[in-house]
């Protein structure tokens, strides 16, 4: 079950104050955490406020106060939360450190996603029908149905405990390793024990794009242009890659987008079964302490994660399709 | 040539004059002979016979037309010629197609992919569909080259420029970077002719190249492609259900009827002299300025559903001299003269 919650508060009182005056946020809280619609900490007397006391006193409080100075001024705006109650550190240090982790975990489940489940699609849409196409789709059927935690404590036992193909578990060393590309070359990070979270984050994206992929082919398949490509002779490969997969780029990019953006928001199940210290854990501890400045810190980046991954999306679009302009 | 199709009946006799100057003296089975051809669909409402027992020829440098109404397997001969039905839910289930002395219906995939394009080339119906709408006009062009020619992209890029001039299209160079949404539909008719024609074709496919484009658009467009017929000596496969866009273009046709060869004859002797009901009624639908007629008279009665075909003649619901045994048997094909063919018991 989920529910909203607002958090609202008037007055002058605190940092977190400053913040939420004018603001009010959604939150999606699971039935899990225990709290109350309208709770709001209060620092002074640390403890909670009561907000429906002071929307009674004062019903304009929520109204929005802000000026452009105001929002020029808020620390929010500077990705400036204070500090946590908890932790006694900046929250800006917590969410940064945990992202960065989260954001490594999501890149390499996403490429895993990309790959096959474009890969899967591909082969699905060339012989629509077929024994090959029923196989990876009942498997894409599984992917989006399987619970993830299941699935992560089941590749745990398969990899680490009965083959011992992966040893490590948790957060352990990277390494760095160097790409040379001739006229510039970069470091990249490597994280041996990032292979299985990163699969079991990978499995859902990568069943719903294999299925996208596989429809949005089939629907090119049959247009015009197709034929006459083939009437040109290009060969079956080359029509299913240039012209048609091509074509279907566009819904493909939004799932991508789309679910790239949910894994960046962080993995609260994979993160706990691979004990990966990343957002997800961070959020949902910081939810189960009322650590109210890492929730919120945890709510305006995912507001921007979405903003920014659906404007690159937007931008991708007319990379593909040059029908497309933003004037 | 004739500025529109609309005033083709006074021309028909000079039309053909004009365009028989081909080598094909004895009309028949030069280049291509296509022999018993049936392709079918199988389909949820059953069976259906789409091309059942087609055969005609195609001789080096001729224009020949196949007219029909809709849904009578044309482009399904054509298609299945070029090995382009998609199976399933389509099977060539019999026939014979025989071009320079190879069965196109038998030869292996990638023997068949060096023909099409190559040898046999195929334009399309709507141009507005059938160009890759992300690609530009350059690089479609230039992948035909490119694979049949073994050319360097920079020279292929050149071949494509003097495609362009070839089919009229103003500023080539500069054009050969468009996107197919920034043209006309002419224009893009004539870019899927230069594609079509980069390969030096023996036969050029043209399913309906002017059904989808504006009267004035469609006379420049059959223009084109007679003047480069000419010029190149390919044959062209002209498919259309207008008469007119025939007697402007080709100097032999077929007439087909529900997926069979109705009739095979010179358009001199289609036009003045035909032999199948059908024909008939497909001519009186045509407007003519050298007679006074006041009304057209279209055929009765609809195209036939290709799933259950009548047990005799296929047409015979819809026609006007249907005798006795026309329902309960069909008529085969035949010769009547040099080079014409008709199926119809009237002729038996
Ligand atoms: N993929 C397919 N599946 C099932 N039936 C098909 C398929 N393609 C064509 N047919 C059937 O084959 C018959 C002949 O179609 P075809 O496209 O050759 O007609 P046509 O003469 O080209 O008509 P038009 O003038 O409309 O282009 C039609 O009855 C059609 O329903
Ligand atoms: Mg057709």
């Amino acid at each position: 079950m989920m529910s909203n919650a607002v958090l609202v508060l008037g007055g002058n009182r605190s940092e977190l104050s400053d913040f939420t005056r004018g603001m009010s946020i959604n939150v999606a809280f699971t039935n899990r955490v225990k709290i109350t619609p309208y709770a709001v900490f209060d620092e002074e007397s640390k403890g909670l406020v009561d907000v429906d006391g002071i929307l009674s006193e004062h019903p304009d409080a929520i109204e929005a106060t802000g000026t452009i100075t105001d929002i020029i001024l808020n620390p929010a705006v500077w990705f400036d939360f204070g500090r946590s109650y908890r932790q006694q550190r900046e929250v800006r240090d917590i969410i940064h450190d945990s992202f960065k982790n989260t954001a490594y975990l999501s890149v390499v489940a996403m490429l895993i996603a990309i790959i096959a489940g474009i890969g899967a699609g591909v082969v699905s849409a060339v012989k629509p029908y077929s024994f090959v196409d029923y196989l990876t789709m009942t498997a894409a059927l599984i992917g989006v149905s399987m619970p993830v935690f299941w699935l992560g404590l089941m590749l745990i036992l398969l990899f680490q405990g009965q083959l011992g193909w992966v040893t490590g578990i948790g957060f352990g060393e990277i390494t760095w390793f160097k790409v040379n590309l001739g006229l510039f070359s970069f470091h990249l990070p490597w994280h041996q024990n990032v292979i299985l979270p990163a699969i079991t984050l990978g499995t859902v994206p990568m069943a719903i794009i294999a299925r996208m992929t596989r429809s949005s082919m089939l629907e090119v398949m049959n247009l015009d242009y197709i034929r006459t490509a083939r009437a040109k002779g290009v060969s079956n490969w080359n029509v299913i890659i240039r012209h048609a997969l091509k074509n279907s780029l566009i819904p493909i990019i939004t799932v991508i987008g789309v679910d790239f953006a949910l894994l960046l928001a962080g993995a609260v199940l994979t993160e706990t079964v691979f004990s990966w210290p990343g957002l997800g854990r961070e959020i949902v501890d910081a939810i189960t302490f009322r650590d109210f400045p890492i929730v919120m810190a945890g709510v305006v980046l995912f507001a921007f994660i979405f903003v920014m991954v659906n404007l690159v999306v937007d931008i991708l679009y007319a990379f593909v399709d040059p029908r497309i302009r933003y004037q | 040539m004739h500025e529109s199709d609309s005033k083709h009946g006074t021309d028909i006799s000079r039309s053909v004059n004009s365009v028989l100057g081909t080598n094909c003296d004895v009309p028949g089975t030069d280049l291509l002979d296509i022999r018993g051809l049936r392709t079918f669909f199988h389909t949820g409402e059953g069976l259906i016979k789409a091309v059942d027992d087609v055969s005609f020829g195609i001789c080096r440098g001729e224009a020949l037309g196949v007219v029909g109404e809709s849904g009578s397997g044309k482009s399904v001969t054509a298609l299945s010629i070029m090995r382009l039905i998609q199976i399933p839910p389509g099977e060539i289930a019999g026939g014979a197609a025989m071009y320079r002395g190879k069965d196109l219906l038998k030869l292996p995939e990638s023997k068949m992919r060096q023909i099409r394009g190559n040898e046999i080339a195929m334009i399309f119906q709507d141009p507005m569909t059938c160009l890759n709408p992300l690609m530009t006009v350059g690089d479609q062009i230039c992948e035909a080259i490119i694979l049949h020619q073994k050319l360097k992209k920079r020279d292929a890029w050149d071949v494509g420029i003097s495609m362009l001039e070839k089919v009229k299209i103003p500023l080539p160079v500069k054009r050969m970077k468009a996107y197919p949404f920034e043209m006309s539909g002419g224009m893009r008719q004539r870019v899927m002719i230069a594609m079509a024609l980069s390969c030096n074709p023996s036969i050029l496919i043209a399913d309906e190249p002017t059904t989808a484009l504006d009267v004035t658009i469609q006379a420049q467009i059959l223009e084109l492609i007679s003047d480069l017929r000419r010029d190149t000596g390919m044959a062209v496969w002209m498919i259309t259900h207008d008469l007119g866009v025939v007697a402007e273009t080709c100097s032999r046709v077929v007439v087909m009827y529900a997926g069979m060869v109705m009739e095979v004859g010179t358009v001199g002797q289609i036009f003045h002299d035909p032999l199948h009901p059908y024909t008939v009624g497909l001519l009186s639908c045509l407007p003519r300025v050298d007679k006074i007629r006041e009304r057209l008279t279209p055929i009765a009665g609809q195209p036939p559903n290709m799933a259950a075909l009548p047990k005799g003649c296929p047409f015979v619901e819809r026609c006007v001299r249907a005798m006795e045994g026309c329902w309960e048997n069909r008529p085969e094909e035949k010769e009547v003269g040099e080079g014409r063919r008709v199926r119809c018991w009237l002729w038996e």
